[in-house]
């Protein structure tokens, strides 16, 4: 029995059979999500082309797995945003918004990168998540 | 000015004067504090009129990010010492040499950290050329 717990979630893409990577670990109170891209549970990209679009799906997902791992949106400490392409910096900024657009206020980090795992992906995005007792 | 807001409960939002800090709407902080755990959100070399202090040259840059960091984490009662993790984004392999002056100069050449720095293809603005993330733990 390990100290910290595998989360794995039905209906979002999974690398876990072939790349043994789990949704999340839950270490304590402390959730780690790897991040999340907008692929669908077959691995066909959602919204290509539209990174409010990939970011809605998403955090559509992230929400799942913080509730799979006993969290929520209101947990979320910290996020790390992976964007291609520094024009699509506003629409990844919409689709965080409307998730986490309310106080309190979050960290967040968000740089531009050359590439994601397939080229049709915008956007990937990743949280820490702090459970209260 | 200051504003730290309570989270859920578990957690307190920082926002820091002097620094700059992104629009009230995008909603980000410049720190969270849970338990002994500081995170925070990258810091640029945007000073507080929004320009990148220290121009085109990445460890001007590098050493005005450092200076934020430093401010952030005495705002929550953490020091440069409590660092435990660095996470360096730069634009520009040529520019890794001086972002790596910037952060010995910031934590001294003594006491190893954890640090992991990647190149990428850019930051929130074409003049940012840094972005420095840490985590810091606070002593019990």
């Amino acid at each position: 029995m390990h100290h910290w717990k595998e989360i794995n979630v039905d209906g979002i893409f999974s690398y876990k059979d072939n790349l043994k990577i789990a949704h999340a670990i839950r270490a304590g109170n402390t959730v780690y999500i790897s991040g999340q891209v907008a692929l669908d549970p077959d691995g066909n990209v959602v919204g290509e082309g539209d990174v409010e679009a990939q970011g809605d799906y998403i955090w559509g997902n992230i929400k799942k797995v913080l509730e799979a791992a006993g969290a929520s949106m209101d947990d979320v400490v910290k996020g790390f945003q992976f964007v291609v392409g520094q024009e699509n910096f506003a629409g990844m900024s919409r689709a965080r918004r409307k998730v986490l657009g309310e106080d309190p206020l979050r960290c967040m980090t968000a740089i531009v990168v050359s590439g994601l795992v397939k080229p049709e992906l915008l956007l990937e995005v990743d949280v820490v998540a702090e459970i209260g007792e | 000015m200051t504003t730290t807001q309570t989270g859920k409960k578990h957690w307190t939002s920082y926002t820091v004067p002097g620094i700059w800090s992104f629009p009230e709407h995008q909603k980000i902080s410049h720190a969270i504090r849970v338990g002994n755990t500081i995170h925070i959100s990258g810091q640029t070399a945007r000073g507080v009129n929004g320009e990148a202090e220290g121009g085109s040259d990445v460890e001007a840059q590098g050493l005005a990010i450092w200076r934020h960091i430093e401010a952030i984490l005495t705002h929550v009662g953490a020091s440069m010492d409590d660092i435990v993790k660095v996470f360096q984004f730069v634009v520009g392999q040529e520019n890794f040499a001086g972002m790596s002056r910037a952060r010995r100069a910031a934590l001294g050449e003594v006491k190893p950290r954890a640090v992991t720095s990647i190149v990428v293809a850019g930051l929130a603005r074409p003049d940012l050329l840094l972005e420095v993330d840490v985590i810091a733990i606070l002593p019990d």
